[in-house]
């Protein structure tokens, strides 16, 4: 603990890093090996689908559930062995686990309470919370006078009242609506920066992570699948798993026939057709690949001139869906089809199912993945 | 196939009335109801009618069925159905003017008070054919006394070794004989305020009317002596088997029973206090003749006999004991040996002073 | 007051106008639906409660006040109701020190503990009561089990029986199941991430029990504290089975009216007096503590 967190002055989030990081339920690991870094101030989410591990391993950090094996470090300090109440953690729960007989005041007073700060102090920064969450004045209110999206902003004013170096949230937003959630998202950053704390955050809600995260570590199967940037995750996938579960994708396997100078690979689909993926450093030419191709990357075009450096495949219109700010379409290439979106509607203005149709996208948008053998 | 339901048609018909009776359930009480009159109407049809006769129900029901009920049906042809309830619920049938029952088998305190309330029907004396009712002492106009409990001194015989009470006095004199006692409360049926006026000297024929005052001041000498006021004859029984007390007055039938069982135990008769089991017939009784038939049967000397063998009560028809050997006449409170040492409970008396008594009683129980 | 947040709250006044616009046949279906309940409850409560109000109220002739009169001329039955609820308020306070961490643990314990738990509990529910006392009988008896222990362990015989104390282990054994099915109730619906929450944020397994559990199980503490007073203070097979002369129970003496004294009368007086003093002191509680904590389970 820096000196300056000490004396209760700090503002300044911490590291915590994970280290091989086990939790085996009745011999069934459902974490497992996990190591992973997050930065003094960084907002890392924990992505995946349910019974992945997420939520387990945030349980972990916040020293509900005890750890197997491993370590969990917060401000490089081992705190494995160390009661929840002592780890000096915010957290807010997906049931936002407000106290249902205490007033607004008391809730987020609670953690202050209990580490006996004067009364005259716990006010100002009970006061001072709800204006941080934009809820002034609500103190006397019971929590069940709330509607869920103030409920929502009382839990957090609560968990980051004490000003803790680190604030674990699970799946805080799951269950706002659509607009409301989004609302929250940009609060929730917002708060973060002014409190500059690390935030741990778990969701299965891949448009969520992305919004609003610096780092997203996919989860699966009590793995990490692949960590980093929202861009890098969405454009550079490692796996199938990575690249379905982050955005939508269209998955071409193939074997690698050339390798060209700039490392561009070239890639022949069983059918004969060809095309071009961005490099990827273990692929040799004969090595059987999966690429996989975002449907916002493909562009629809009438099959004359495609221009140089594109791929270019020629198939027929199989299905149309208008999705308001996108349409998508599906186009059948012999037994490959892909799915193509796009928000230019002047094409499909004119397009009717059966149509001959060309699709051309760029070398640098197909990611060759990790695991071929997966597909 | 059709011999074999009637046969079990009366047993059916008895379960689901003590069903009802028991109160499990509104459910069954209206089963019960609704399959009533089909049975009923059924079983007249067949025999010279019948006779429903409320009981204690258990043992003592099932001894009167061997000497009583089925004898009488094979003489008379008149079917007999036991009822097996409290007395609650008599009172509130009588209430209720929906008497179910002819034959009531009560305490004498009971009937008293259903006397009093107008609730029997007069006995007509000149229809007894059976049954010489000179030989009977307890004969009033509403009710005939039919047999005999007794409230008596018993002791421990390991504790009481050479020599024991022999009296009230004695049982009072805690320096001769010590050891726990009891005395009956009166929730279980009467205090024993006769016996601690027979402690305090009152002759056994001078005890009635009960100087109360006299008898609770004498109590109040026994009272840090007295393990507790029994509540029940189990009660009683189980704590003379658990050596709980040495010493107490208890109902004959209870400590004969422990006796039997080979428990150390014996019986003081001096002084012994008798309660009247009687027989009366409840007004707007449904089978009226049939009633007055079952009580000149059951009031012979035979029938007496036979329910004091299986189950000790004494016959109130001195003939009876032409059918009783010595040895179970000495089991008995209305052997000859025992009637002269005993005294015969005024159940009148109790019935004009229970409410009385009863306050008093509860004053002496919390210590004043 | 509602800032950023407008769209919810005006969805939600819209959403109660319509609730409050279908309220109107709401209100005729319930009737409808509490009909038969109501029914049975007069006919089969009502009716022998003004039943018993009138037996009470009449004598020889009509109209009485006899019964009453003889309640007040004999001060010892209020000395006796003054036991009763001696009895009543300590049997409940004992079975709420037992219930309660009986009902933490089967809520906490693992599925097999807990069934083991609940085996004991049910078993002693579904045996007679008269067995269950004539049981305590024979365990205190001055040659029983209990006894031969204490002399076992040079404690010497201690009397047992028949005295407040067997009164006490009798009631409380058969109440305890009243007390733990009700605290248990409660306690299975706290949510546990409540818990969590108060260790997450500062407060020790102690302290989180004392500012989050205790005061979430209060309805349950409550609602078994009053079940279990409301039945103890109409117990008489107990207390006259393993009860001392001082151990007088007002429904003991009901019941020797009933059965013995046959006086109704009499029977019905001190049952209403019990009714009417059992309300008085439900009238007090709510007084001083709140009816809301009593009917309100989930805050």
């Amino acid at each position: 603990m820096s000196a300056a967190a000490r004396n209760g002055n700090s503002r300044h989030g911490v590291p915590v890093r994970l280290d091989r990081l086990q939790k085996a339920y009745e011999g069934t690991l459902v974490v497992e090996d996990l190591s992973l870094s997050v930065e003094a101030g960084a907002f890392l989410t924990l992505l995946g689908p349910s019974g992945s591990g997420k939520t387990t391993t945030l349980m972990m950090i916040a020293g509900f559930v005890p750890n197997s094996g491993g370590e969990i470090y917060i401000d490089e300090r081992p705190v494995g062995r160390v009661p929840p109440e002592r780890r000096e953690l915010g957290m807010v729960f997906q049931s936002y686990a407000l106290f249902p007989h205490m007033t607004v005041g008391e809730n987020i007073g609670f953690p202050l309470r209990m580490r006996r700060r004067p009364r005259a102090e716990i006010g100002r920064k009970v006061a001072a919370a709800l204006e941080m969450v934009k809820l002034p004045g609500y103190e006397e209110r019971m929590p069940r006078q709330l509607s869920g999206g103030q409920q929502q902003r009382v839990a957090l004013a609560r968990a980051i009242v004490f000003e803790p170096r680190v604030l674990l949230m699970d799946e805080p937003l799951g269950s706002l609506d659509k607009k409301l959630r989004e609302h929250m998202q940009a609060e929730i950053k917002r708060i973060q920066k002014e409190l500059d704390m690390t935030v741990i955050y778990v969701t299965h809600d891949q448009q969520e992570a992305l919004s609003m995260s610096d780092q997203i570590a996919v989860m699966h199967n009590g793995r990490i699948q692949q960590v980093g940037p929202p861009a890098e995750l969405y454009d550079e996938p490692v796996s199938t798993f990575v690249a379905d579960f982050v955005g939508e994708s269209n998955f071409v396997s193939g074997t690698a026939t050339a390798i060209e100078n700039d490392g561009t690979v070239e890639v022949r689909h069983q059918s004969g057709r060809i095309f071009r993926a961005h490099g990827h450093a273990a692929v040799t030419p004969g090595m059987p690949v999966v690429a996989s191709i975002r449907p916002e990357r493909l562009v629809l075009v009438s099959a004359a001139d495609p221009g140089n450096g594109f791929n270019l495949w020629t198939g027929r219109i199989g299905e149309i869906v208008f999705l308001g700010d996108a349409v998508r379409y599906r186009i059948l290439f012999g037994e490959v089809a892909l799915t193509v979106k796009t928000q230019d509607r002047e094409i499909g203005a004119q397009a009717r199912i059966g149509d001959e149709i060309g699709v051309r996208w760029r070398p640098a948008h197909t990611a060759l993945l990790d695991d071929p053998s997966a597909l | 196939m059709k011999t074999r339901l009637e046969h079990r048609r009366p047993r059916a018909h008895r379960l689901s009335r003590r069903t009802l009776l028991q109160g499990v359930g509104i459910g069954a009480g209206l089963a019960a109801a609704g399959t009533l009159p089909a049975l009923v109407s059924r079983a007249r049809a067949k025999t010279a009618g019948k006779v429903i006769v409320r009981t204690g129900g258990g043992a003592y029901e099932d001894a009167l069925r061997k000497a009583i009920f089925e004898p009488f049906t094979a003489a008379t042809g008149i079917e007999v159905q036991p009822f097996a309830t409290n007395v609650a619920k008599i009172a509130a049938m009588v209430e209720a003017h929906d008497v179910q029952i002819d034959v009531a088998d009560l305490g004498e305190f009971t009937t008293v008070t259903f006397e009093k309330r107008g609730a029997l029907e007069k006995i007509d004396r000149a229809k007894f054919k059976r049954t010489n009712l000179a030989d009977i002492d307890s004969v009033t106009d509403y009710y005939i006394g039919e047999n005999t409990y007794a409230t008596v001194m018993g002791y421990n015989t390991t504790a009481f070794a050479s020599k024991h009470p022999r009296n009230w006095a004695e049982f009072w004199d805690v320096k001769r004989f010590p050891g726990g006692r009891m005395l009956e409360d009166m929730s279980a049926e009467f205090p024993n305020l006769e016996f601690a006026l027979l402690a305090d000297g009152v002759p056994m024929d001078k005890l009635y009317p009960l100087d109360v005052d006299r008898a609770f001041k004498k109590l109040r000498e026994i009272r840090p002596h007295i393990t507790k006021w029994w509540t029940s004859g189990a009660v009683s029984a189980q704590m003379l088997a658990s050596k709980d007390v040495v010493l107490g007055s208890v109902w004959n039938g209870r400590i004969l029973a422990l006796m039997d069982h080979k428990a150390p135990l014996a019986i003081e008769w001096n002084e012994c206090s008798r309660q009247l089991q009687t027989l009366c017939i409840l007004k707007g009784a449904p089978n009226l003749e049939n009633a007055l038939a079952y009580l000149d049967f059951a009031l012979q000397p035979k029938p007496q006999a036979e329910v004091a063998k299986l189950v000790g009560y004494g016959p109130t028809n001195k003939k009876a004991f032409q059918f009783i050997d010595a040895k179970l006449a000495a089991r008995l409170p209305t052997s000859p040996q025992h009637l002269k040492i005993g005294f015969t409970t005024n159940a009148r008396w109790w019935v004009d002073h229970r409410a009385e008594v009863n306050s008093k009683w509860q004053a002496f129980l919390l210590g004043e | 007051m509602q800032p950023a947040l407008a769209p919810i709250p005006a969805a939600e006044e819209r959403l109660s106008a319509a609730l409050a616009a279908r309220r109107g046949t709401r209100s005729s279906r319930t009737i409808l639906l509490i009909l038969p309940a109501l029914l049975f409850l007069g006919l089969f409560f009502a009716y022998p409660m003004i039943d018993i109000v009138m037996r009470s109220l009449s004598g020889a002739g009509g109209f009485s006040l006899a019964h009453y009169g003889r309640l007040v001329a004999h001060p010892i039955y209020f000395r006796v109701f003054q036991i009763t609820f001696e009895i009543a308020l300590t049997v409940t306070i004992v079975t709420l020190l037992f219930g309660y961490p009986l009902a933490y643990v089967l809520v906490h314990c693992g599925r097999l503990a807990a069934g083991a738990i609940w085996a004991c509990i049910l078993l002693s529910l579904f045996t007679n009561i008269l067995v269950r006392t004539y049981a305590w009988m024979i365990l205190l008896a001055p040659d029983g089990v209990i006894n031969q222990l204490l002399g076992a362990v040079g404690l010497g015989h201690q009397k047992l029986l028949f005295n407040r104390f067997a009164v006490l282990v009798g009631m409380t054994y058969a109440l305890l199941p009243y007390m733990v099915l009700t605290l248990y109730s409660v306690m299975r619906g706290i949510d546990g991430t409540l818990l969590q929450a108060a260790r997450n944020l500062g407060a020790g397994g102690g302290r989180a029990f004392w500012h989050v559990f205790l005061p979430l199980s209060l309805p349950g503490v409550v609602g078994g504290s009053l079940l279990v007073f409301i039945l103890a203070v109409g117990y008489f097979i107990t207390p006259r089975l393993l009860g001392g002369a001082g151990d007088q129970m007002i429904a003991m003496v009901i019941e020797e009216q009933v059965e013995l004294g046959m006086d109704w009368g009499f029977a019905s007086a001190l049952a209403i007096l019990l009714l009417l003093l059992t309300l008085a002191g439900f009238l007090l509680y709510s007084r001083f503590v709140g009816l809301k904590s009593l009917f309100e389970s989930k805050l």
